[in-house]
């Protein structure tokens, strides 16, 4: 077991695999899997982890309503956000960010570019 | 096929930097660090781009300048160099999308993987890619396997949701379904390098996008186009599944021409009118037969196995017809059976020839019932005459409901462009309001419609403007951010009724009251309850927006509501809960040709009160009636105090009742306004046609106009706000009851 504890929040089955693979190429494994922000909150009772990587488009509760929704909970107030999805415009930049999101990415990432990012929200303590 | 350069504003990193500007700290060390060093990694990168390089040097230039502190106003400065970036990205876009090549000379390309698909397509290739490819070299077989069962999985659920959208259009959480089946496939598809489908899932997600946003709706044209980029990708996934057992990865046929298609469907002359001619046969099956879709063979096959799933979701599953002609078939299928539904042909008939005929019909019935009433008919002993005077009055009446249908429409029209309005001023007003509608197919006299359009208009803006609050206040107060508008037209008790309630703020008792004071429309509130304090609103002049909206307001307060109900002889009610939302009841005549009236006596005279004005009528005991200085005459009912007015002082009328006990009191008006009329006695209900009384008496205070009466004579309509006015008048001003202010014989 290394690297950080992620909770990957996504509703498409393939894509977590492709996340997850991409995590464990930068030394990352130990990943928690929910598929949309319902799954993700009653997943959150085992505890929290060091960085959340969210999907936007979700049924039920999408990763903006997600993200909301942590960042009003004290215990997850200040655990980073990154949100992978594809944002296009400075609108939808605006509010992934007026969410409460650290950071996003666009997908297709490649596993350098999603460990800049982490690298980022989560300086080495 | 180009796999090298990415989008240049990616690589240049702008819009991260316009981020970390966002979230900037101006007093922290760290931060301004940081936007020093994205700004200089992008300045080495737009070497070859001497505006963007030019716009980031000054940026970096004010940057310097906040952090040694030589900058007199840091805020100001910050925001420069916002606006910097911005021009950074859109000169950086300006010079990239013209000329395809200069991604070439832009540095740090990315790992030569083909996995990372570039995220425009090579403008020296053709409109679509070429129709083979290979699989990405380095494709991981289980992967792109779980990929097209879950895009399988996706489509289903899409299917599923377009077919409902086939019968209603404006279903949202099936365009939302469409949307993320379109979304998923195309991001998953853009790690897998599926360059193809990636593509064209992503054209398909801009459409709906385009549905989502309600910028189009998913009819005609527009839903054709979804369900072929279904088909589409079903062929696709099936291509991909192909290729991995070792075929070559080929374009379904009609990819090409989707793929324009969906880049600019308006210039390929889609719209949401476009529709397929319709066919006659019924079942869904046998139009996809008829139309050589589906062999009968086949489709017996499925509907003997379909079970419990409908039986165009079972042809689709069964691959005996794909989804676009299912779909085609099923709209077919509606168009006949509505079709069918009204079938009858109609014509246009001049609306002034019809109002002529309703006229006519109205005075036939007014003169079928003098034959009736006739002493030779009904005392005559004549049973032979008075059998065959009684079948004519079936036939008249039967006329009469038939001639009226003939200008009822539904308000279906009227509440379509308040759905409209909604969403202007919600807009506009950066609030989010759905607007429900019920009973749309309700109907009213074609020519109260048009005078109804300005009351509902004003109300609506009255809701949307004032009454219901911004999100980030509702979210506050608990409710959910989007609010709720609901307009519904039923009938009651012989009348049309129209709500339109909101779940806003309500009204503001203390506001309207304060604002009532000031502008000497009441003394104080002391006994008034909230319904007599909320009718103030209708007021002229009455306004409690001390801002006045470009919106609505101008203004004017809601009396334009009361006066276009008033002219319809209806009358509206508001119901107000503090933080939970305002109704508006009106309550107006099915018809204005003819008039549900109560024919009173007052005297020898006889009068008509429209029944919609009445509340009730009692008789009341010698205790309720008490004369308070100042304010006239008033009678106690149910603890509510009001005015009595006695009609026959009002038109001067001997010989009628003096003795208020003796007589009968008629309670009408609305709230504040309400007032009981004495007269001596009811003489029953009756339908009449009104008249206006002609241009040689003009306009009578407190009548309306005149009918003529089942015994020949004429009856004045009393005019129930007017007679109110004219009578609150006299008190106040003390003057005498005039007599003879009217009497007619």
């Amino acid at each position: 077991m290394s690297g950080l504890k992620i909770m990957l929040v996504d509703d498409s089955g393939t894509m977590r695999k492709i996340e997850k693979m991409s995590l464990a190429k930068i030394g990352h494994d130990q990943v928690t899997e929910a598929v949309n922000g319902v799954d993700a909150l009653a997943k959150l009772k085992e505890g929290a982890p060091d960085l959340f990587l969210v999907d936007w488009n979700m049924p039920e509760m999408n990763g903006l309503q997600f993200v909301g929704a942590l960042r009003g909970m004290a215990e997850f107030k200040s655990v980073p956000i990154i949100m992978l999805t594809t944002v296009n415009t400075q609108d939808e930049i605006m509010a992934v960010m007026k969410a409460g999101a650290n950071d996003f990415l666009n997908k297709p990432f490649t596993p350098e570019a999603l460990q800049e990012k982490i690298a980022k929200v989560c300086p080495p303590k | 096929m180009n796999t090298g350069a990415p989008d240049s504003i990616e690589s240049l990193n702008l819009n991260d930097l316009a981020t970390l500007l966002v979230r900037c700290d101006l007093t922290s060390t760290d931060d301004s660090k940081q936007l020093r060093e994205s700004l200089n990694v992008a300045l080495a990168k737009a070497s070859e781009l001497p505006r963007v390089r030019e716009a980031l040097e000054s940026a970096t230039h004010h940057l310097d300048n906040i952090v040694s502190g030589a900058a007199s106003d840091p805020a100001a400065v910050f925001s420069e160099i916002g606006r910097l970036i911005e021009t950074a990205i859109e000169e950086s876009e300006g010079m990239i999308a013209p000329a395809g090549n200069i991604t070439a000379a832009i540095p740090n390309p990315p790992p030569p993987s083909a996995a990372v698909p570039p995220t425009k397509p090579d403008p020296a290739e053709s409109q679509s890619p070429s129709a083979v490819e290979q699989l990405p070299a380095d494709a991981d077989a289980g992967l792109m396997g779980e990929f097209v069962t879950e895009g399988y999985e996706y489509i289903e659920g899409a299917e599923a949701a377009l077919l409902s959208l086939e019968t209603n259009p404006d279903d949202m959480e099936a365009v939302n379904t469409v949307f993320r089946a379109f979304h998923t496939i195309k991001g998953t598809s853009a790690f897998l390098g599926l360059v193809a489908i990636s593509e064209l899932a992503h054209r398909a997600e801009s459409l709906l996008g385009r549905v989502r946003d309600r910028e189009i709706r998913f009819t005609g044209g527009y839903a054709d186009l979804a369900l072929r980029a279904v088909d589409i990708l079903k062929a696709l996934l099936q291509a991909i599944q192909e290729a991995l057992g070792g075929e070559p990865l080929r374009r379904p046929e009609g990819y090409g021409e989707l793929f324009g298609l969906l880049e600019n469907p308006e210039a390929a002359g889609i719209s949401s009118e476009t529709v397929p001619e319709p066919i006659t046969p019924l079942r869904v099956g046998d139009i996809l037969v008829a139309e050589g879709k589906a062999r009968r063979d086949e489709i017996e096959m499925v509907a003997v196995d379909q079970g419990e799933q409908p039986i165009g979701m079972a042809i689709i599953k069964s691959e005996t017809a794909s989804l676009t002609d299912v779909a085609h078939a099923l709209r077919t299928q509606q168009q006949i059976a509505s079709t069918d539904r009204a079938v009858d042909s109609s014509m246009r008939v001049r609306t002034d020839r019809l109002d002529r005929l309703i006229d006519m019909v109205g005075e036939l019935v007014i003169a079928q019932s003098m034959v009736a009433q006739d002493s030779t008919v009904i005392t005559g002993g004549h049973h032979g005459l008075a059998k065959k005077v009684g079948h004519t009055g079936k036939i008249v009446r039967e006329l009469q409901d038939l001639s009226m249908s003939m200008r009822m429409v539904p308000f279906k029209g009227a509440f379509q462009k308040m759905a409209r309005l909604t969403r202007d001023l919600a807009h506009k007003n950066g609030k989010q309001v759905d607007l429900i509608t019920e009973g749309e197919d309700t109907e009213i006299d074609r020519n109260m419609v048009d005078v109804l359009n300005d009351p509902l208009v004003h109300m609506v803006r009255n809701a949307v403007d004032h009454g219901i609050e911004p999100p980030d206040s509702r979210r506050e107060a608990g409710k959910s951010p989007v609010g709720v508008l609901r307009l519904a037209a039923y009938h009651a008790g012989g009348n049309v009724v129209v709500e339109l309630s909101d779940d806003g703020r309500g009204l503001n008792r203390e506001k309207i009251i304060k604002k009532a004071v000031a502008t000497g429309v009441i003394e104080s509130d002391k006994g008034m309850s909230d319904r007599e304090v909320f009718n103030l609103i209708f007021r002229p002049g009455f306004s409690t927006v001390e801002q006045v909206t470009d919106v609505s307001g101008r203004g004017v307060g809601m009396d334009v509501v009361k006066r276009g109900i008033d002219a319809l002889r209806g009358r509206v009610e508001i119901d107000s809960q503090p933080g939970r939302g305002c109704t508006f009841t009106i309550r107006l005549p099915l018809t204005m040709a003819i008039t549900d009236g109560m024919l009173v006596r007052v005297g020898l005279q006889r009068f008509i009160i429209p029944t919609v004005n009445i509340h009730l009528s009692f008789q009341p005991v010698a205790g309720a009636l008490s004369t308070i200085a100042g304010r006239g005459e008033m009678v106690m009912l149910r603890d509510e105090l009001m005015p009595v007015f006695r009609l026959h002082r009002l038109f001067g009328i001997q010989d009628a009742i003096e003795d208020a006990t003796r007589g009968l009191l008629v309670v009408i008006g609305d709230g504040d306004r309400r007032c009981a009329l004495l007269v001596d006695e009811l003489l029953g209900q009756q339908q009449v046609v009104a008249k206006s009384l002609g241009g040689g008496i003009g306009n009578v205070p407190g009548v309306s106009g005149g009918a003529i009466l089942g015994d020949g004579r004429v009856g004045l309509i009393i005019d129930a706000p007017g007679v109110t006015a004219l009578a609150r008048q006299l008190a106040t001003s003390g003057a005498e009851y005039v007599t003879g202010a009217c009497s007619l014989a």
